[in-house]
């Protein structure tokens, strides 16, 4: 896959997606509760999960769009 | 065969492993300084990726997670483990990257002497060195600690702590003397696979014993049967808003400022080694503290009662418990693994920034390999010292490190990305940020309020960090030119 380049868009998309991801984390607003979701999954970890694979798409971009190999 | 006698052979197979891998790493490595502190800038994806994880990941996350977990529930995860996934790998980026670009460019093989040179300043240099050590050498002691402990008990007795202590530092400081920075790279693959793949297993089997046939959803259910909150996130304490913020700042930034971990990111060969390692690390990290966090939790079912720090034995109980002889062996190898793949690196970084930090490098390239060694042992046995004299405040002050190398890094992220940033700027943002720090932690109760909060909720830790921001331009701006050396290049 060829590298994007870090465009001021990218940049911008780059500092709003961090931004997006710090706030869905700092997430005293949300409903903590303690469900099991199918029986099993905690919805808590149900939550970080989906929030820590958000976050891997996210830097997977980030090293191809925004991170310029130097070398 | 008794659980003893299995143990011992494990330990005695585990030793050999660890040296023959050192050793093997020895026959391929040349013998100048590069070489040894830095195995040539030449490691790969895979080696570095398990180096730095093996680095990164103490004995606390198998001891200590699940000791807070019994108490805490799933709120140890949601706190801990989704920003680290984030912040480690962007602060690889934002200050590994461009560290391992003017290390090769400047000839720096330690990160006080990369800054050093940057700024053309020996008193940078000498300053960082010192918080380098003064935060490293309590944590050094213990993970010593914690290793002699497992040993002690696991042996029910038959080693004496101090004895388990020497010989874990002896057998750390064997392979990290022969081989340097590869040895201890490629011996942490094997510690790597050794602590991870356990921890993998174990919440499998974990989650069986406490699920019954039904498994792990069986275990969830039996959670939240005895305890509900255990499957939710408190709100006092570390989880009140202010205090949470703090502590994500706190360990998404501090992994990034451990001269330990810094110096690995300076040994990559690439910046594409270190792109590939930032897109592994968060699946590693989801690996490694799910199951940490669920065999505390898990325990809280299958041993109730637990009071304080009592619920630190809960992995030493889980293994007992629900693993035949070999397996529980297996589950404190992990435990020794986790400590020895942290402890060489730091043995190594210690002793090569003092060999070339308060000692001017030498002119006969072997001459800096043998001090690093002799500077190895110097380290190992002041650890040692520590350990057995220091009492209680040498432990206090572990948890008051961490948080502390978080007051170095707006000065390590700037020297490489702000081309204006001088050493006025530098040794201001340090000094500063160190100080606001500690005054912080004499307001939230001191040395052991590094995790409480000090003013209007925040932890201290953001303290240190906003004041070494303010102090770096600051100094930047007052103290004028001087002292500017070798500006970064510019770049992403």
């Amino acid at each position: 896959m060829l590298p994007l380049m870090p465009t001021t868009l990218n940049k911008t998309i780059a500092w709003g997606g961090a931004l997006a991801l710090l706030v869905l984390h700092l997430d005293f607003w949300r409903d903590r509760g303690t469900a099991l979701l199918m029986g099993w999954m905690p919805q808590e970890l149900a939550w970080r999960m989906g929030w820590m694979l958000l976050s891997t798409l996210y830097l997977v971009w980030f090293c191809r769009a925004i991170w310029v190999e130097e070398d | 065969m008794d659980p003893l006698t299995t143990f011992f052979i494990a330990l005695v197979a585990y030793v050999a492993l660890v040296l023959g891998v050192g050793i093997m790493a020895t026959r391929r490595a040349g013998s100048s300084s590069e070489e040894y502190f830095l195995a040539g800038r030449g490691l790969g994806t895979l080696v570095l990726f398990m180096a730095l994880f093996g680095t990164n990941c103490t004995a606390f996350v198998l001891v200590g997670i699940p000791g807070q977990a019994y108490h805490d529930g799933l709120g140890v995860f949601s706190i801990n483990a989704p920003i680290i996934a984030l912040g480690i790998p962007l602060t690889f980026w934002a200050i590994g990257s461009p560290a391992r670009r003017l290390a090769r460019e400047l000839g720096a093989m330690t990160p006080a002497e990369l800054y050093s040179r940057r700024f053309g300043s020996r008193a940078v240099g000498m300053v960082m060195f010192a918080f380098f050590t003064v935060y490293t050498l309590p944590y050094m002691v213990t993970a010593i600690r914690g290793a002699a402990v497992t040993l002690t008990v696991v042996t029910e007795g038959q080693v004496p702590e101090w004895i388990g202590g020497a010989a874990v530092l002896v057998v750390a400081l064997v392979y990290t003397s022969l081989g340097g920075m590869r040895a201890t790279a490629w011996t942490n693959v094997v510690q790597g696979v050794i602590f991870l793949g356990f921890m993998i297993a174990a919440f499998f089997v974990f989650a069986n014993g406490v699920g019954g046939e039904e498994g792990i959803g069986g275990a969830m259910r039996a959670v939240r049967d005895h305890d509900p909150e255990l499957l939710g996130v408190k709100d006092t304490g570390l989880y009140a808003p202010a205090a949470w913020t703090s502590w994500s700042l706190a360990i998404s930034l501090t992994v990034v400022a451990f001269p330990h971990m810094l110096v690995r990111l300076m040994a990559a060969d690439s910046d594409r080694t270190l792109k590939n390692i930032c897109r592994l690390y968060p699946v590693a990290l989801i690996a490694l503290w799910a199951p940490a966090v669920m065999v505390g939790v898990f325990g809280a079912v299958a041993f109730p009662g637990l009071e304080g720090k009592e619920s630190d034995r809960i992995f030493s109980m889980m293994v007992t418990e629900y693993l035949p002889p070999a397996l529980s062996a297996l589950g404190f190898l992990a435990v020794l693994a986790a400590v020895m793949s942290t402890l060489d690196a730091q043995i190594l970084t210690l002793g090569s920034m003092l060999s070339r930090d308060i000692l001017r490098p030498s002119k006969d390239p072997k001459g800096d390999v043998r001090r690093g060694r002799a500077f190895g042992v110097v380290i190992a046995v002041a650890v040692f010292v520590l350990w057995r004299v220091g009492g209680q405040s040498i432990f206090s002050l572990a948890s008051v490190s961490f948080s502390g190398y978080v007051t170095l890094t707006p000065a390590l992220f700037l020297g490489l990305r702000w081309r204006r940033f001088n050493a006025a700027g530098a040794l201001t943002s340090i000094l500063g940020a160190n100080a606001v720090y500690f005054l912080a932690l004499e307001s939230a109760g001191g040395l052991g309020g590094a995790m409480s909060p000090a003013w209007f909720g925040y932890l201290p830790v953001m303290w240190g960090f906003l004041a070494g921001c303010a102090g770096a331009v600051l100094g930047t701006y007052l103290g004028g030119q001087r002292g500017v050396g070798v500006a970064p290049a510019a770049g992403t």
